[in-house]
């Protein structure tokens, strides 16, 4: 992979986990040398927004950050002060598409290839890029009548042969990619899973009065209300949650049934992990 | 003219809920739409119940757009 300048790391949209490995992995992924990283997503503008702000909200990608492993994958890139470029379909790209339906496919995955080119290597020869996507975008062949993937076009266009990483939880393996890194299916324990505890988590567990469903969230407390959740979990009846997040502050906040914020209070995440009720005010 | 995507009507005020940070809307809107006539409107509710920390949930729907795009539309998410 060092040998490589241009380096994939696929995720399965639907796996939060495949995020949260990334944003573990991107530090020693720099260390590397990786200077970019490359996101599939399109407003470049509210990506440097958060940049400069230091702060990721649920707008700051699409919707996309509106999901906390997400956030953390962007977060991780800023703390690591890599740039984040975007090189998924812009407004002319989307108008072209919208124009000619039948080659949309091979359209998006081609000008994803171009966009890669021409707003990081054109600019910086030196750079070597961390290229996030989802599914098939990673592959770096294409059976015939199939659509040649951003991967390949990436290949053929640049010159330079990517090396590219597919993550997966379940099913056969994927072909046309150089390495598959398997997940293995999460268990659950209070409802959150395995991978969300890790070494450097730490645990906040309570119960809210009466039994209900609430939104219970943990955010940054430099970020606020309005930042995405580093942690947040939908309770079931019992109201009963547990959270989990790295040592630090944080604002704790709940939602009621009816969708409407019941609580907050600050609180300080010690190893070992702390135990709080949290009754309706 | 084709659109990319098909989702049901509504789905654009779901996401804009979520990009608000009003999950609980959001999750409502995305559930009462999700519906087998569209496929990619469970791929839009498992994202949601993922980020509301849902996951098995999140699974169940994921499966469910599987099994109604065997061999037909394309999936959301690419």
């Amino acid at each position: 992979m060092r040998a490589h300048r241009l380096v994939i790391l696929g995720e399965e949209h639907h796996q939060s986990e495949h995020r949260a490995f990334g944003a573990r992995v991107l530090p020693l992924l720099k260390r590397t040398g990786i200077t970019h990283l490359a996101l599939e997503t399109s407003d470049q503008s509210c990506l440097d927004q958060a940049t400069q702000t230091r702060m990721v909200t649920p707008a700051t990608d699409g919707w996309f950050t509106a999901e906390p492993q997400r956030a953390a994958l962007l977060r991780a890139a800023m703390t690591l002060e890599l740039p984040i470029v975007a090189f998924d379909m812009d407004e002319a790209d989307l108008a072209w598409m919208q124009e000619h339906p039948d080659e949309s496919g091979e359209f998006r995955e081609r000008r994803m290839a171009e966009h890669i080119i021409e707003r990081i290597l054109q600019h910086e020869p030196a750079a070597r890029v961390l290229i996030w996507v989802g599914y098939g975008h990673a592959y770096k062949h294409h059976a015939p009548g199939r659509l040649k993937m951003m991967a390949d076009w990436l290949w053929e266009l640049s010159g330079e042969e990517p090396f590219s990483c597919y993550q997966q939880t379940g099913g056969p393996p994927q072909r046309w990619v150089d390495l598959v890194i398997r997940h293995p299916e999460p268990t659950f324990q209070n409802g959150r899973p395995d991978w969300l505890r890790t070494l450097d988590t730490c645990s906040v567990q309570g119960t809210i009065t009466p039994p209900a469903c609430y939104l219970v969230q943990l955010h940054l407390a430099q970020e606020g209300s309005v930042g995405t959740p580093v942690d947040q979990y939908l309770t079931e009846e019992d109201g009963a949650f547990e959270l989990l997040a790295p040592q630090g502050t944080y604002l704790l906040r709940w939602w009621s049934p009816a969708g409407r914020v019941i609580g907050e209070r600050e609180v300080e995440l010690p190893t070992g992990g702390r135990q709080l009720d949290l009754p309706l005010a | 003219m084709r659109r990319i995507f098909e989702l049901p009507d509504g789905t654009h005020e779901a996401i804009q809920a979520q990009e608000q940070g009003d999950y609980l809307r959001a999750l409502r809107l995305l559930r009462e739409l999700a519906d087998d006539r569209y496929p990619a409107s469970y791929d839009v509710l498992a994202y949601t119940l993922q980020a509301v920390g849902r996951f098995a949930e999140a699974e169940q729907a994921v499966r469910r757009s599987y099994l109604l795009q065997q061999g037909s539309a394309k999936t959301l998410f690419t």
